[in-house]
Formats: C-alpha cells, structure tokens, sequence
C-alpha cells in the first residue's frame, strides 16, 4: 500500500489591505540640482510629462539635462524635433554646457528631426515614425521639442485630434515603459482647460519675467501624479551647468528640531554673556541691532572667534565689506580669522551684490555651512543682504530669510544676524524689517549723549525662554573689541530715548584722552 | 574675398586628410561601394563616404537641413573641383549624377571626393565643433580618430 501523503491544499492568505504591495513607481534624476528635492524625489518613471513656459526660460535646456543625466548604453534616450530648434543649432547651443556629454551622442542619445514628417504626413506621420524609432531603440527616455508648436504649426487642426495624437502617443510611450517629455510654448491662458495638459502625468511650469533690470527666473510643479512635490514657484538659475533649482524648503524641511539639551554657548565678551544670563542658547537666532559704526560687525566677529576657540567652526556671509578688509579689521582687534580660515573651520563668503536670487544666496550660506559643518553663523548684514538681490526677488526676503533661519536653527546651528537701524531719538526701533519675530534674541546698540559726549550702550530686548539682565550698560571699542565698561547707570533717565536725563548728582567730569583708534587698513 | 588665413589654410589641410582617411577606410576594406543608380540613372562615382553619413546626418538634421549643408559644401567645393558644381541632391538626399560625370577618370573624382567630404566637415565643425562631429563620424566609423582629423 503507497503511503501517499495527503496533499492539503494551501491557503492563500487573505490580503491585507494595509499591507498590500503597492507598485513601486522609481524616481529618475533630473540632472537639475535643487528640482529632484523639489519633484518629491525625481521624475516619476514611465510618467507622461510637459515642460511648459515662454521663449527663453530654459525648456529645451532642462529636457537636455534630464536626458544627459539618464542616458546610457542599457537606457537610451530620444529627441525627437518637429518643429522649433534645427537640430544642429540646438547641438551648437547646448555643447557649451557642462553636463553636455558628446560622447553620447548618436550612442546613448538620439536626436531626430521630424519636421519633414510633420509638414508632409502630419500627426500620423508623426507618431508613424516616433513608434518606429522608439521600437527600434526602446529608449527609457523620449522628448518630443517643440510640441506645442505643432498644434499652432497645424492651425487647421482640432482640439481633438491634437488630444487624440497626445493619448495616443501616452499611451504607446507608456507601454514601451519610456519617461516622457512634450516641450511646448504655452502661455498661461493657454492652459485653461487644456485637453493636453490634463493627459500629462507631470506639468512642469517655467517662468522668466523681468523686473526692473533684472531677470527672475521660477519654476512650479503645477502637476505630478502619484507624488507628492514641493508647492509654490522656485527659483531657478541658467549658468554654465544649465539649469539649478532652489526649493523654497532650502532642502531642510526633514532636519531634526532643536536639542533638547540647551547648551548656552559665550559671545566671546564676559560681561554681555552675564547679562545674556550665561550666553546664548545653542541653535537661537540672535539679532544685534544698531546705527551705524555702533559695533555690530565686531561684536559678531568675536562671537565667530570664540566660537572657533571652543572647536565650533563657524561662517561668516559678508555683503558690504570684501574678506580681506573683513580679515584684517577682526586683525586689529587681535583676532585671528586667516588660520582658521585656512584649517577649514571658517568660512568668510562674501556675496557678490546685486542680481542675486534669496533663495540662491541661501544655498550659498547652507553649502558653505555643510562643507565645514558650521555651529555658528554670522550674517552681516541683513540690511546688505537685501540690497544684494535683485529687486524683484526683495519681496521674498523675509519668507525666506524665515525658512532659513528656521531650517539652521533646528539644525543646531547658531545664527547672529546684524541689522542697521536708524537711530531715533523717540523710540527704540529694533529693525525696519519687522524680522524680530525671526529671532529668540535680541542685542540693542545705541548711542546716547551723556555728559556732553556721544556714547555707546548695549541692553538685551528679549531672551526667548530664558531669564536677562534688563540693564543699560556702557560700552567701548577698544584695540580688544567690543568692551562693556560699566555697571547700569541710575543717575540717568530715558537712556533709550538717546537724550537722557541727570537725575543724580552731577560728577566732575575728569579730562579724557581722544578715542582709540578702531581699525587701521 | 578674404585671404584665408594661416589657421583656416591648415584646417582646411587636416580636412582633407581626414576626408581622405575616411574614403580610405571605404575603399580600401575590401568592399566595393555598390551605389544606386539615381534618378538620372547614372551611376554614382563616389565612394560609400557620403552614403555612410547621410543617413545619420539626415536623422539629426531633417532632410531639409541635411539637402541645405549638402548643397552649401556643393557650392564650396566646386570652387576648387568645378565638377562638384553639376551634382544635385534629390528630396531625399540621394546625389544626382550627370552624365558628365561618368567621363571623369579616377584621380579626377577622388580629388572632388575629397574635396566635398571635406567641405561637408568642415560645414559641422562650424556649427558643432570638432568634438561632437568626430563623435558623430564615430558612429559611422568607430575606427576614426582625433589623430585622423589633426594629422
């Protein structure tokens, strides 16, 4: 008798609804630095997409580095024109950046004139010999430049049958798994309700408007399916790389808040620690106001230096005074800022005025932050910083000064900002720009007459969580920097108004010698 | 007219060894280039050269772009081989022979082989660079080498 074993059937488990193995749709690089962050991670594979905006902004310039960065010898690319660009202008053009790699060329990436196709066979002609090349090559990446030109090149042509010629050319793309690019000239009144634009997958938006003399470029993420990107318009720069994207979230949105453990960390002058109740808090954003030639850059450069001499490497962004003159100002107060700056634990950028984009220069200071790992960070000052950007990019200043602030200071590091304020002699004004809600402190400088003289104090406005010293006090800028020279006064009223008045005794006044000198070139 | 200048004398001169080195390849591997017969019904006198680079060049330029750089490098080559002056070049980028062209004896249609393939270089070097035509020229014949177009 077999000894069969009795086969039980297996059940299959019941699926999980939660645990249902979703299709996991990859994410191709854009080759755009800033824009995969700003995609929610890359392009969507197999997805549908338009690059859309006016002459100019840079369409066929990004479709080239999105090809350029996917491309290779397993994953070729195609480029199909039909009409706009010749070919070989376009090839004249585009050689000049750097990601252009002519090695690729008629290997890995194809470039395809149809625009003889289109005149004699039109839109079937068309997708005839795209679904002929795209058989032959099954390219992981295909381009059709300039596709809105074809439907205005076929005016005769109906809203349908240019909806009919894009599901069709989807659907063919996304069977043969291609990552697809129309390059189309669109304004935006040529968006509503437009049958192509609701077929695409992703709907990449570029803009370039002129604002008095500059150039703002931007880009939105109008669309993406079955990803979540970053909203709004982003900043975006042509230079020799081609295109570079600046997330309005900085690439910071996922950094972890600020330690709980609140170390304070010394400005590097005793006395202003002690009325900062023992220094600053680690990760704050402090705000040195005051008029001009009050003392701000120096009492930011010696928070920079202690912070060196405590192993805290530290970055300064500079706006008005060239590094040299920075360096050697700091030199005259007996602090050293070239050794440092050569062991890599500082970092003196100085950001070319005018023409900048905020969220440019943002990245500026985030890069130089990361490469040396910066703890502390001086901007110097705000009031440069936004003479430095291109006026149409002054309206964003604050958005974005806020997520930067934001974005370093739950990243551990510690922002000094200086900011010029006119001096009043009714109020105590902290800064013109309302930013005080950017800052957990605040130092206010100021000068007052006293005694026939114009002095200098220094009193901390505010201290976000912590208790401070609500004392006026006397300062000076002598050969060792920024000095608090003196206990409260209480034989003067309204200080701060910068015109106080006697109430004490009046003292003899004992001869004083004429000032230090601060800073000798 | 202009007097070319030293550099453009010596470019033209690394050209036309080029074009040589690449009718060499062709003539000199063993295979006899069997041309079409165009539509005049002439025989073609070229090389496979032209052939060769059609089709690549037509793919990036379109046919009409690719008849315009033909028909530029045409005009300029029969400054030097007046011959070259005769061709056509049909819609579809096919070379028209006249009948002329088949009382040409070998030295004669070498020399405007040269010249033309050379012309036709030069025209893409103008537009694309040296780099990007030699990577083009690549595709048709892997062998071909900077050496080849600098030497």
């Amino acid at each position: 008798m077999s000894r069969r074993k009795k086969v039980v059937p297996r059940k299959l488990p019941k699926p999980d609804a939660s645990q249902a193995a979703k299709v996991v749709i990859r994410k191709l690089p854009t080759g755009v630095r800033g824009l995969d962050e700003i995609m929610g991670g890359g392009i969507p594979e197999f997805s549908f997409n338009i690059i859309a905006g006016g002459p100019g902004c840079g369409k066929t310039t990004l479709a080239h580095q999105i090809v350029f960065a996917n491309a290779n010898h397993q994953n070729p690319a195609l480029y199909f024109t039909i009409v706009g660009e010749p070919v070989i202008k376009m090839l004249r053009y585009q050689q000049q950046y750097s990601f252009f790699d002519p090695a690729k060329l008629n290997k890995s990436v194809r470039f395809i004139d149809l625009s003889q196709v289109m005149r004699e066979k039109n839109f079937d002609g068309v997708l005839e010999k795209i679904a002929s090349e795209v058989e032959k090559a099954s390219p992981s990446v295909v381009v059709v430049d300039s596709f809105h030109n074809v439907s205005r090149a076929r005016s005769g042509a109906g809203e349908i049958e240019i909806q009919f010629f894009v599901q069709r050319l989807a659907q063919f793309l996304t069977s043969w798994k291609a990552t697809t690019f129309l390059i189309g000239e669109y304004a935006v009144e040529d968006t509503r309700d437009n049958p192509v634009l609701t077929v695409a997958d992703g709907l990449i938006w570029l803009l370039q408007t002129a604002e008095r003399n500059s150039v703002v470029r931007k880009l939105q993420i109008v669309k993406l399916r079955g990803q979540a990107s970053v909203p709004g318009l982003h900043t975006f720069r042509i230079s020799d790389d081609g295109l570079q994207a600046f997330s309005r979230t900085l690439g910071l949105t996922a950094k972890s808040g600020k330690p709980s453990a609140r170390r304070r960390l010394s400005m590097g002058i005793p006395d202003l620690d002690r009325m900062l109740g023992g220094g600053i808090f680690r990760g704050d954003s402090v705000l040195v106001a005051g008029p001009s030639g009050s003392g701000k850059s120096v009492l930011a450069t010696q928070f920079i230096a202690e912070g060196i001499r405590k192993g805290e490497p530290g970055i300064v962004a500079i706006f008005e005074e060239r590094p040299r003159g920075y360096g050697a100002r700091a030199g005259s107060f007996g602090l050293d800022l070239e050794t440092p700056q050569q062991n890599e634990q500082l970092g003196i950028l100085y950001l070319r005025p005018l023409d900048l984009s905020v969220d440019e220069t943002m990245q500026e200071i985030l890069d130089a932050v990361k490469k040396i790992g910066a703890k502390r960070l001086v901007i110097d000052s705000l009031a440069g910083f936004e003479m430095a950007l291109a006026p149409g990019f002054r309206a964003d200043f604050r958005e974005s000064l806020y997520r930067m602030m934001g974005a370093l200071t739950a990243a551990g590091v510690t922002v000094l900002s200086t900011v010029e304020v006119e001096e009043s002699f009714v109020e105590l004004p902290f800064s013109h720009y309302a930013i005080s809600f950017l800052t957990d402190d605040i130092i206010r400088l100021r000068y007052v007459e006293i005694d026939g003289q114009l002095r200098k104090i220094v009193v901390v406005v505010k201290m976000r969580g912590s208790n401070h010293s609500k004392d006026i006090r006397e300062y000076v800028i002598t050969k060792d920097g920024f000095v608090v020279i003196l206990p409260r006064k209480t034989e003067y009223h309204g200080l701060i108004t910068g015109i106080p008045e006697k109430i004490g005794l009046r003292e003899t006044q004992k001869h004083e010698a004429p000032p230090e000198a601060k800073f000798v070139k | 007219m202009g007097i070319p200048n030293h550099e453009h004398f010596s470019m033209n001169l690394s050209l036309r060894r080029f074009a040589q080195r690449l009718i060499a390849y062709e003539t000199l591997g063993g295979k006899p280039f069997e041309a079409k017969a165009s539509a005049a019904g002439h025989p073609a006198v070229l090389s496979a050269v032209y052939e060769k680079l059609r089709g690549p060049l037509a793919t990036l330029t379109g046919a009409a772009g690719f008849r315009a750089l033909v028909s530029r490098a045409l005009k300029e080559g029969k400054e030097e081989v007046s011959w070259l002056g005769s061709l056509q070049i049909n819609a579809d980028g096919f070379l028209e022979y006249p009948e002329e062209t088949a009382q040409l004896d070998d030295k004669e249609i070498r020399e405007g082989e040269i010249v033309f393939i050379s012309e036709l270089l030069g025209l893409l070097i103008t537009f694309i660079g040296a780099t990007v035509t030699l990577y083009l020229v690549q595709g048709v014949w892997s062998e071909a080498s900077i050496e080849d177009m600098e030497s």
